[in-house]
């Protein structure tokens, strides 16, 4: 082969050399690249997660008082209840006091 | 130079496509790599969250069953107190029958046992009973049941009216000769006592329908 031809051939390989590095630097760059989309990716599921944690505690808050306002007022109308029925019974249970302390002398 | 030309040629193609080919199974194993450390990352990162979610909602249950807990507690005190708020009125109007009974014989039946009952627990000797103002105790009831301790003791024994008066509604207060033994049975002391021995039937009555 002539010098000519040799200096031909040096010069694709110097082509498809630039070509392969430029591929590697591409790789390289992708590579780097996950660290920045990773970031992104756990900001987005942390986010996500996030509004969807506030959601479950104030959905809690909200049950938790709703229930409490439905136990008092069950116990209002239950605390209504036992005042009729001991208003009627407190006679009764006077009378009760009187003999025990009276009644000893019968 | 054209016979020359095609070889070159040929063999320009083949070193850029082997180069080509390298350059796109670098990249291709670069993205390949890319996408399977993101693919695996974004699992990882989902579970770890999905775990707090988890938790939230752990928590949440938790917000729940502690509210209803403090609220039963709360509204069981609310019943109590009114309970004990009833009990207690049934120990007024007690004492407002009391001081109607106090105006009729069957009270002074009662002093008479509530004297004979104080004394005897005193173990008789020389005993002096204090009653309030509106209570008039004849001397002779106060003898009679002194007789009847001395008899029944073996003690001798006898009853004196104090000239002080207690401030009660009704009852009396009873003391020995030296004064260092003293019983309280007054009405309101009765009451008290009263409230601790036959709460629960009380209670029983007024809750009770």
């Amino acid at each position: 082969m002539s010098i000519e031809i040799l200096r031909e051939i040096k010069r694709f390989e110097e082509e498809a050399r630039k070509i392969v590095e430029d591929a590697e630097k591409q790789a390289e760059e992708l590579l780097k690249k996950i660290e920045v989309d990773k970031r992104k990716i756990e900001e987005d599921v942390k986010i996500k997660a996030n509004q969807q944690i506030t959601k479950i505690k104030e959905a809690a808050i909200a049950k938790a008082d709703e229930e409490s306002k439905r136990i008092i007022s069950e116990n209002e109308k239950t605390l209504k209840e036992l005042i009729e029925k001991t208003e009627r019974n407190v006679n009764n249970a006077a009378e009760i006091i009187v003999k025990a302390i009276i009644g000893e002398t019968d | 130079m054209l016979t020359q030309t095609d070889p070159l040629k040929f063999i320009r193609n083949k070193i850029l496509n082997d180069a080509q080919l390298k350059a796109t199974a670098i990249i291709n194993k670069a993205k390949e790599d890319y996408e399977k450390e993101l693919k695996e990352f974004e699992e990882n990162i989902k579970r770890k969250y999905e775990v707090l979610i988890e938790n939230a909602k752990s928590e949440a249950n938790q917000i729940v069953e502690r509210k209803i807990a403090e609220t039963k507690v709360y509204v069981n005190r609310i019943i109590l107190e009114k309970k004990e708020e009833l009990i207690e009125k049934a120990f007024a109007k007690a004492l407002d029958i009391l001081k109607t009974i106090i105006k009729t014989d069957k009270y002074k039946e009662f002093l008479e046992y509530l004297i004979y009952s104080t004394a005897k627990y005193m173990g008789g000797g020389e005993l002096i009973v204090y009653v309030n103002k509106d209570n008039a105790i004849e001397n002779q009831m106060l003898e009679r049941i002194a007789q009847k301790i001395t008899k029944e003791l073996d003690v001798k024994t006898t009853i004196k009216l104090g000239k002080e008066h207690v401030h009660a509604v009704g009852g009396i207060v009873m003391k020995n000769k030296d004064g260092d033994i003293e019983v309280n049975n007054t009405i309101e002391t009765l009451l008290e006592r009263a409230k601790n021995a036959i709460r629960s039937e009380v209670a029983k009555v007024l809750f009770t329908s």
